[in-house]
């Protein structure tokens, strides 16, 4: 038992015995009581079944009983009780079961209402019953005895109910102040948590605000680009256009060459066997010129043994001296005639040779020309081929692009409405703060309404029966 | 002109005896000329006159014979008859010609004949008197081995040559030079 519960026990204590003076209840009050405790406990259970019988019947009360063995129960109790009123003891035990009954009834909420009609109904029971039998001065004594006794009772009764009830209320109170202060607490934090949380929000819808507008020239410079891109690309395409159309006529007119070349190539075959063939009749002509060379010589040769016949021959011999010249002299000139035919034949020999050489060389060359041709063609047909990925890559390129400057329209467009909503969200968050801050000052406001309601001075009951 | 101060006497001697050639007056006309087969044989052009002539041909089927002079190449088969074959080379003792001479000049000498291998032949031509020179004093150096001085360096042989032509033949004299034994015996 802690001190403050001792010294609560022992108030109650003296103002026990002093309500006791104050109802006057004496010794001879007890001793009278204690007289007539036989005839009540005859007379108790019959006291005890009309009294409940009366109890049960009130729609008011019947709730507090929850069955017929709970109804026995309290009857048995109650019997018990009002046998002990007639013992005459109200000492300190007397006085701690009085208070223990009434905690009951605080527990249950029999309230003190309840518990004066019962008393009420208690004594008029009592009164019939002790005038019925005793109707003199001793009898009118007892049950004024009776009276001091039940009143003593009520009063530890109700006294302790208002102190449960007070007591109850108190700690009600109390938990609600603590609710309160944790309630209040809580809120401070809250709301500190909720300024700091949308200050900081407010920073980062500000920093969001500048990143909107970085991203917003960002994206600005990008559809300028993408425009550059698309118009680069489609000059590109433009150009691989032109070049796919000049390769194709490249790759025609290569075409053509070769064809060309081919044609030469065949032409120069022919040269070559007709230079071939004139060739042979070259070395024909210089076996006949041979033969007439070798003609000439033996006509030359013969002309000069002529002359040397002639010339043994005497003055007989003149005549046909002249003869051996004339013919010495046509030799000379079928000699010098074949030699210059033979000359021209050389020069015609070395120029077919030369010309054969630079038909073969020609061929070559046409060969070589008609593969470099083909090179060519075929360079050209990659080129084609190349330039047309190269379209293809400019196509796709130029969607890409466009495809690009749709999407940053649309971004850029998305940034406009994600700024004003950046704006509106500063807005709010500025008014959160407001918000945040009044709500602060109300919690700081409610913390010291608690304090000042916790730290009031307790006062007196209110109510006490006297 | 005076001659070289560093020239020896022996060309000083042959400066002399050139310009006393050159001095003399040219031959008595000997009439219009003579009909002549210019042929060649190693460097040196000859002439002979026509009418000693009998036939130019080929030189086929030659036939060495050992133990005869350079001057003889050999012999070949003519018309029925044995021919000699001689070089003119060695009469001026040149450095021989073609080894195989292509031509040979027939020449009547006496009652037989005679072959003179040639390399070439010019054909027949007219040479004028006045168209001869002298013999020049070099020529048949090479013969002697030594300086010689013409018709010296020469000796007996000079007189087979009756002179030369502008242009350089030799007109060699039919009966002189078959009656070389030098040049004509083969032995």
């Amino acid at each position: 038992m802690t001190k403050s519960t001792t010294d609560r026990k022992l108030g109650e204590r003296a103002q026990f015995e002093t309500v006791k003076r104050f109802l006057d209840l004496r010794r001879e009050d007890a001793r009278a009581l204690a007289a007539f405790r036989p005839v009540a406990a005859a007379h108790t259970d019959r006291l005890v079944d009309l009294l409940y019988a009366h109890v049960v019947a009130q729609d008011a009360v019947k709730h507090f009983f929850q069955s017929e063995q709970h109804i026995e129960s309290v009857k048995a109790a109650q019997t018990i009780y009002f046998e002990r009123l007639f013992e005459g003891k109200f000492d300190e035990a007397y006085h701690a079961d009085r208070v223990r009954v009434g905690e009951a009834h605080a527990r249950i909420g029999l309230g003190p209402r309840w518990y004066i009609a019962l008393y009420s109904k208690y004594l008029c029971l009592l009164h019939d019953m002790v005038l019925e039998e005793n109707d003199t001065a001793e009898g009118r004594a007892l049950f004024k005895s009776v009276i001091k006794t039940i009143c003593l009772d009520m009063g530890i009764a109700i006294d302790t109910y208002i102190n449960s009830q007070r007591a109850r209320e108190e700690g009600q109170a109390d938990k609600f102040i603590h609710a309160l202060e944790d309630f209040s607490q809580s809120l401070q934090v809250s709301s500190a948590n909720i300024l700091t949380t949308t200050s900081e929000h407010a920073a980062s819808a500000q920093q969001q605000a500048a990143a909107v507008a970085q991203v917003t020239s960002t994206l600005a410079e990008l559809r300028q680009a993408s425009a550059q891109t698309l118009e680069r690309a489609e000059e590109v395409l433009a150009r691989a256009d032109h070049s796919i159309e000049r390769s194709q006529v490249g790759a025609t007119a290569v075409g053509d060459t070769v064809d060309g070349m081919r044609e030469i190539r065949a032409q120069m075959h022919a040269i070559a066997e007709k230079i071939l063939l004139l060739s042979g009749h070259s070395q024909k002509i210089g076996e006949i010129i041979a033969s007439v060379n070798e003609i000439a010589e033996q006509s030359k040769l013969l002309a000069l043994n002529a002359a040397i016949e002639a010339a043994r021959a005497g003055e007989h011999g003149k005549g046909f001296a002249v003869v051996a010249t004339e013919m010495r002299s046509l030799a000379d000139q079928s000699k010098g005639a074949t030699a210059q035919v033979r000359s021209l034949l050389g020069e015609i020999q070395a120029a077919t040779n030369s010309a054969v050489v630079a038909t073969e060389e020609g061929t070559k060359k046409v060969s070589q020309g008609m593969s470099l041709a083909e090179r060519a063609g075929h360079d050209i047909q990659t080129v084609a081929h190349a330039n047309q990925e190269s379209a293809s890559a400019a196509k796709l390129i130029a969607n890409a692009a466009r495809q690009l400057g749709a999407g940053v329209q649309q971004v850029a467009d998305a940034m406009v409405s994600i700024n004003e909503g950046t704006n509106h969200t500063v807005a709010g968050l500025r008014l959160s703060e407001e918000s945040a801050a009044s709500l602060a000052r109300v919690a700081e406001a409610m913390r010291g309404l608690i304090i000042e309601y916790a730290e009031r001075e307790t006062d007196a009951p209110e109510f006490r029966l006297a | 002109m005076s001659a070289p101060s560093h020239a020896t006497d022996a060309e000083l001697e042959l400066l002399r005896l050139r310009a006393r050639r050159y001095a003399q007056a040219p031959p008595a006309a000997l009439g219009a000329g003579v009909d002549c087969l210019l042929f060649a044989r190693g460097a040196t052009r000859y002439a002979l006159p026509l009418r000693v002539l009998v036939e130019v041909r080929r030189l086929e089927r030659l036939c060495r014979v050992p133990g005869t002079r350079p001057a003889v190449l050999g012999v070949f088969h003519h018309r029925g008859a044995v021919v000699s074959a001689h070089d003119l080379s060695c009469l001026l003792g040149e450095a021989s010609g073609s080894a195989d001479p292509p031509w040979v000049v027939l020449v009547q000498c006496g009652d037989d004949v005679i072959g003179l291998a040639a390399d070439e032949l010019a054909g027949a031509h007219l040479i004028r008197d006045q168209d001869l020179r002298p013999l020049p004093v070099t020529l048949g150096d090479q013969a002697l081995g030594e300086q010689a001085l013409g018709d010296q360096a020469l000796g007996d042989r000079a007189a087979c040559f009756r002179g030369m032509t502008t242009d350089g033949t030799l007109l060699l004299q039919p009966a002189v030079l078959l009656a070389t034994p030098a040049f004509l015996e083969a032995f």
